[in-house]
């Protein structure tokens, strides 16, 4: 049997308003779900369904107010990413969990090349090496030559999309998380990232990704797990909810 | 509030305070985000920072941000000696095996660690430079207290350290009171890290620049950053500088941290009402 990579259990996420006279907004609640190694897990759900904010409560962008995030490393040890201290989220993710974020926020005057090859320098890989990697990727996601060695604040968003996904992509991370990665695509190149993102899981990369567009999600899916106004709605196979 | 945890650091900060004046047994209580002031009521006391507690792993970037008063700048006077501070201790891994407490050490000793481990980028460059001698001599000066001795391999440093700061070699000779604002603040930064520290301290270097200049700086300090793997600690009232740089952040407000974390939790998941302020305010 495959082993559990992350135990999400009665994940809850409220926001506290300070501003708003203290209000209240749910993000989600008491959400469990298992995600096995090497598994794609879907979320799916309408939009302000809690879906991106569950992922970034995996990634610590976000924290939560009650459950846990059993995570098990690479080493067999299991971390609670709702509790751990921030040396060791970033420790983490350094190695082992890398985030696909919706919009790409580029530092101004960092070439794309180099942007994307960044972590991978972190990790100790040769910066020849680290530019060779990402040349393959861009090339695989279509990006034009020309713009590699240009600034990524001046791209349009398709082309950030790209570089963020090669940056997350050629760091070889265990656990990727995917916030919309193919939004802003169009449909050819769509197809692409799904071949790519097909190919990293079969090398064993588990992933829990949000898509809108639910043929493609279900065409990498395992399993989806499916959110509604912060709670969990229905989580199964992916073709038995598709069929 | 504990920011830190158990592990390898480059600095460890511990319950360092600083005030001015007299001091009583209400400038605690009486000061502070929640009083809303930094002077004790009392007695007059200005509580410039209190309890401030943090861990800075080697090669790590930590953002301090807070508005203009809250303590962030005194943090780095006193770790840089400028200041002696009231209370606390602080510890830099790479003096005594990381057990000396760098606020009771000698003058002399204290001038050991300012030429030997910690770098200092002051907002202004007239505080950090000698305007009036070469920027070449500003660098010489900084080596020299760290014992180089050989004029030739002081000058070899010099250059390449200038030249990686993209300052022209033309400029080498002279002065820094000649040049651009950016070009100071570049010159600032190549002595500060001429020693190989493991700590630089940043206060507000790109404060008084142009934004295009101000990337142009941010990223030199980021590849500068990444190619030393220098730990630095970076003052800033702008989140923009320290989004780009910081892997974690602390607030400050009337002298007291309100709130630490990842940088990006604290930008898309503000806390505390004051951080909730602040970040709203960027955005908007």
């Amino acid at each position: 049997m495959t082993a559990v990579h992350l135990s999400v259990r009665d994940l809850t996420k409220r926001f506290h308003l300070h501003l708003l006279g203290g209000k209240t907004v749910v993000g989600f609640e008491g959400i469990s779900f298992d995600v096995a190694e090497g598994e794609f897990v879907g979320l799916a759900g309408p939009s302000g369904s809690g879906k991106s904010s569950l992922l970034k409560a995996i990634y610590g962008s976000y924290l939560v107010q009650a459950g846990t995030l059993l995570y098990r490393c690479i080493d067999g040890s299991i971390v609670d990413l709702a509790t751990a201290d921030d040396e060791t989220k970033l420790a983490l993710r350094r190695r082992e969990i890398a985030y696909v974020s919706q919009f790409l926020r580029p530092a101004p005057r960092v070439k794309a090349i180099d942007l994307a090859a960044r972590p991978l320098i972190a990790q100790g890989v040769d910066e020849a090496e680290a530019r060779e990697r990402i040349a393959t990727l861009f090339d695989r996601l279509r990006l034009p030559r020309d713009l590699w060695e240009s600034y990524p604040v001046l791209f349009s968003g398709g082309e950030q999309q790209r570089v963020n996904l090669a940056r997350a992509i050629a760091s070889r991370p265990r656990l990727l998380l995917l916030d919309e990665p193919t939004s802003a695509l169009d449909p050819s190149l769509q197809q692409t990232v799904v071949h790519l993102l097909a190919e990293e899981r079969s090398r064993g990369v588990t992933m829990i990704g949000v898509m809108h567009d639910e043929t493609l999600l279900s065409r990498l899916a395992d399993e989806v797990v499916r959110l509604d106004r912060g709670r969990l709605a229905q989580a199964g196979v992916a073709s038995a909810q598709w069929n | 509030m504990n920011v830190a945890p158990a592990g390898p650091w480059a600095l460890r900060v511990v319950g360092l305070g600083k005030w001015f004046g007299p001091g009583c047994d209400a400038c605690l209580a009486e000061t502070g985000p929640e009083a809303g002031r930094s002077t004790c009521p009392r007695c007059g006391t200005v509580v410039a920072c209190a309890g401030v507690s943090f861990d800075l792993r080697p090669g790590g970037v930590l953002g301090i941000v807070g508005e203009s008063g809250s303590g962030k700048t005194t943090v780095l006077r006193c770790l840089n000696g400028d200041l002696t501070p009231s209370e606390g201790i602080a510890l830099l891994g790479s003096v005594g095996g990381g057990e000396r407490d760098i606020f009771t050490v000698s003058s002399q000793e204290r001038r050991q660690i300012r030429n030997f481990h910690l770098g200092m980028v002051y907002q202004s460059a007239r505080e950090g430079l000698n305007l009036r001698i070469s920027a070449g001599g500003n660098i010489a000066e900084r080596l020299l207290a760290a014992e180089w001795r050989e004029v030739a391999a002081i000058r070899r440093r010099a250059l390449t350290l200038l030249e990686r700061m993209e300052v022209p070699r033309s400029r080498m000779d002279q002065p820094p009171a000649t040049f651009s604002g950016g070009m100071q603040q570049r010159v600032q930064i190549a002595k500060a890290i001429a020693n190989g520290p493991s700590v630089v301290l940043l206060d507000e270097m790109t404060s008084g620049l142009d934004v295009s200049v101000q990337a142009g700086v941010l990223d030199l300090i980021q590849e500068i950053q990444r190619a030393e793997r220098m730990a630095m600690l970076v003052v800033s009232h702008d989140l923009g500088v320290v989004r780009l740089l910081c892997e974690r952040t602390i607030v400050m407000k009337n002298g007291r941290i309100v709130e630490a974390g990842l940088t990006d939790q604290i930008l898309e998941d503000p806390q505390h009402p004051y951080t909730q302020l602040l970040v709203s305010s960027i955005n908007a």
